[in-house]
């Protein structure tokens, strides 16, 4: 597949000496979904902002469709589309006025404007109300016009920034499937940024994981799972989960250790790793209702990446 | 160019939304009303008669001329009291709701007589201190000048019998001229005064109100776009970032202008009802198509410029509630000449002071509403061009901060220190 964007050594320094982002080099294939994850602080926003124009970068260069995201800033814009964590509607308007107001900024002619709003607006299903006012829907409903806002121009690339936040888990699924639908149907390429591990699973051809303003690893999501595959993670239902958990926390073999409704999750390697978990719970005299293996999700990833010091 | 009005479209529908044409409405409802209470209020204090008792410990023949002269006169009922005590007369004018007891002390027509000059006591009974109370006491105030007046044109029938009394009363009648640049016109220094009073309030009350609303109205409108991300939206699209400064301050601008020309017709409508006969004709005083063509370009720059200032000031606040503080500054500059002006002229001030009025912006419009009266369309111009520069240098500025990172970046927050 062709590569759309390519970045190489990327570096933001901020006027206060903060290094945002510190040689970001990577590429991103046509059609492609490109998820951003990262703890605050890691870069993402900075990153996404100076591929969408917004900042420029203290060096390197950012590539979009062949054009330089500095030196042809303007082309590039026309060529993009930015869907923001906070919906970009105006509420006094209908939802085919919204789109028209943006579509008129694209400067794109009056009949071919009127021909995609119509075209958009039935693919999010939202046809029906295009001409009630925006102020009288739903979040959900006012996401799928934001999301379609941000196609107006057919853009070849198309930034999320946290799509979801704030949804209800309904309306986040359908946000999801919609996303997945537009990239399929219009051939767009993603780059979504969000907090939610599952969402940018479900999405993501290959996500990168940014932190401290580098990219930890880059790789699809079986892949990164796969790296963590030399630990073993445990799923414990316990008695007395408090008791137990401090146990097993100071054993040599556990990495990582949380507990959820009774259900301990233990990360850790080593060939008594098992044995020595079991023998640990049992020391404190809490019973051990149920025990299993589980495969390392996204987020055992994310942790041990951010957090874990590799 | 299609960009521009798209974009100005969206800001003036942004900005009148039903919460500002509510109180733009409200604004008009108010000075109606205000006008057509205080007026009334007025017209019936003027329209009423005076309450007024009188006590007569006299009662000589003078004191009874005086009691029928009282009588006489229109927009009085006098009330004559038959008790002997003040105190007691005093309790009795209370009851009859009088404004005045008058008391004309024994040995008043004996005094008259010899031409000593006689004493009346005047008790005015205050129950309030609004306009029908304040009236009341003026006119009880006038009728007894006029009485005065009265008695003393009979001295002078009786000492010059044939004599037009008013000419030996009042032998020289002085009748007053005003010359402006030039123009003899009949009237007196007060008169300017009075009418420079409402130029200088005028202006100046509807200038700040001007700028604070479309400032306010532009920081706030940078805050929420920047604590709602659409600005940065905005500034992804493939339209100049100059265009967007320009419909924003355009958007406000137009805003502003209906806000003001609203204001201004309330405020004139509100001042007629409450001043009914106090217009003046003064042909040499009145500005002329030149002198008002240079007040609006004044206004208009001073307006341009605050917008400007605000937008640069927004583009520092993070959300909506920081946004509101950062006008303070604006509004600063524009109290400052409003007060300094209020109480002395730009011309009789030390130099420091009318240096530092040029320089604040805000003040060229009040300075130019005097000014251009008295034909000094100098400092009119050199305030226009000012102006002119001044925004031009903002503009410029703005354009740069837009264009730079600081848009997205930039920041001012007030920490407590701990």
């Amino acid at each position: 597949m062709a590569e759309i964007i390519e970045v190489n050594d990327l570096v933001k320094v901020f006027r206060n000496g903060v290094r945002a982002v510190d040689g970001v080099s990577f590429t991103v294939s046509k059609g492609e979904i490109f998820g951003f994850l990262g703890p605050n602080g890691a870069g993402k926003s900075t990153t996404l902002r100076m591929l969408s124009t917004l900042l420029r970068p203290t060096s390197g260069t950012a590539i979009i469709d062949g054009l330089d995201v500095v030196r042809d800033a303007r082309e590039v814009r026309k060529r993009i589309g930015l869907v923001a964590e906070k919906m970009i509607l105006y509420d006094y308007l209908t939802p085919y006025e919204n789109l028209r107001l943006f579509g008129k900024l694209y400067s794109i002619e009056e009949k071919e404007l009127d021909k995609r709003i119509n075209e958009l607006l039935k693919t999010v299903e939202m046809d029906k109300w295009k001409n009630e006012r925006v102020k009288n829907f739903s979040t959900g409903m006012r996401q799928r016009i934001n999301l379609v806002r941000g196609l107006i121009n057919y853009p070849k690339v198309l930034f999320l920034d946290e799509p979801t936040l704030g949804l209800d888990p309904h309306s986040s699924v359908e946000i999801r499937q919609l996303i997945a639908k537009l990239n399929k149907e219009m051939n767009i390429t993603v780059i979504l940024t969000t907090h939610y591990m599952e969402e940018v699973d479900a999405l993501a051809d290959r996500i990168a994981i940014m932190n401290n303003g580098k990219i930890a690893a880059l790789d699809t999501s079986e892949n990164l799972k796969r790296r963590i595959s030399e630990e073993t993670i445990l799923e414990a239902k316990v008695t007395d989960s408090a008791g137990a958990l401090k146990a097993v926390r100071a054993l040599e073999y556990v990495r990582d250790v949380s507990s959820s409704d009774g259900v301990l999750r233990i990360t850790g390697q080593g060939r008594d790793f098992v044995d020595a978990v079991i023998n640990s719970i049992k020391s404190t005299g809490a019973k051990i209702i149920s025990i299993k293996e589980v495969e390392p999700s996204l987020e055992d990833v994310f942790i041990k990446l951010t957090y874990g010091g590799e | 160019m299609s960009h521009l009005t798209n974009l100005l479209r969206k800001e003036v529908k942004e900005l009148m939304t039903g919460q500002m044409i509510a109180s733009m409405l409200l604004m008009i409802f108010m000075f109606a009303i205000l006008g057509n209470v205080i007026g009334n209020v007025q017209s019936e204090a003027m329209k009423q008669e005076v309450r007024i008792s009188l006590l007569d410990l006299d009662m000589s023949a003078e004191s009874k001329k005086l009691t029928e002269l009282l009588n006489s006169q229109q927009n009085v009922a006098l009330t004559t009291l038959g008790t002997e005590s003040t105190e007691d007369a005093l309790k009795i004018a209370d009851n009859h709701s009088s404004s005045a007891l008058l008391v004309i002390p024994s040995g008043f027509g004996e005094k008259i007589d010899n031409k000593e000059g006689a004493d009346v006591d005047v008790y005015g009974i205050v129950r309030g201190l609004g306009i029908m109370d304040t009236t009341n006491s003026a006119k009880t105030q006038v009728a007894v000048s006029v009485i005065n007046e009265l008695i003393a044109q009979e001295y002078v029938r009786e000492a010059y019998p044939g004599t037009e009394p008013s000419n030996i009363l009042n032998p020289v009648r002085p009748k007053s001229f005003i010359v402006l640049r030039g123009v003899v016109s009949e009237g007196s220094p007060e008169m300017i005064t009075s009418l420079l009073m409402g130029q200088s309030v005028l202006v100046p009350v509807i200038l700040m109100i001007a700028i604070m609303f479309a400032g306010q109205m532009v920081i706030t409108s940078m805050g929420m776009e920047k604590e709602n991300k659409t600005l940065e939206t905005l500034l992804t699209l493939p339209v100049s970032r100059s265009t967007i400064i320009l419909g924003k301050i355009g958007g406000a601008t137009i805003v502003a202008f209906i806000m003001s020309i609203i204001y201004l017709l309330g405020f004139g409508y509100y001042m007629r009802s409450i001043t009914p006969n106090s217009s003046i004709s003064m042909p040499s005083l009145s500005m002329g198509v030149l002198g008002y063509a240079l007040l609006g370009v004044s206004l208009f720059l001073a307006i341009l410029v605050a917008l400007s200032l605000s937008m640069l000031l927004g583009v520092y606040s993070q959300d909506t509630k920081s946004a509101q503080t950062m006008i303070m500054p604006v509004t600063l500059l524009v109290m400052i000449p409003f007060f300094l002006l209020m109480f002395s002229d730009y011309t009789t001030m030390p130099t420091a002071l009318r240096a530092l009025l040029f320089a604040i912006p805000f003040s060229h419009p009040m300075i130019a509403s005097r000014a251009l009266l008295f034909g000094d369309y100098a400092v009119v111009i050199a305030g226009i061009v000012y102006m002119a520069l001044f925004a031009v240098i903002l503009w410029l500025i703005t354009i740069r901060v837009f264009r730079s990172d600081r848009i997205i970046t930039a920041k001012i927050t007030f920490r407590r220190k701990r």
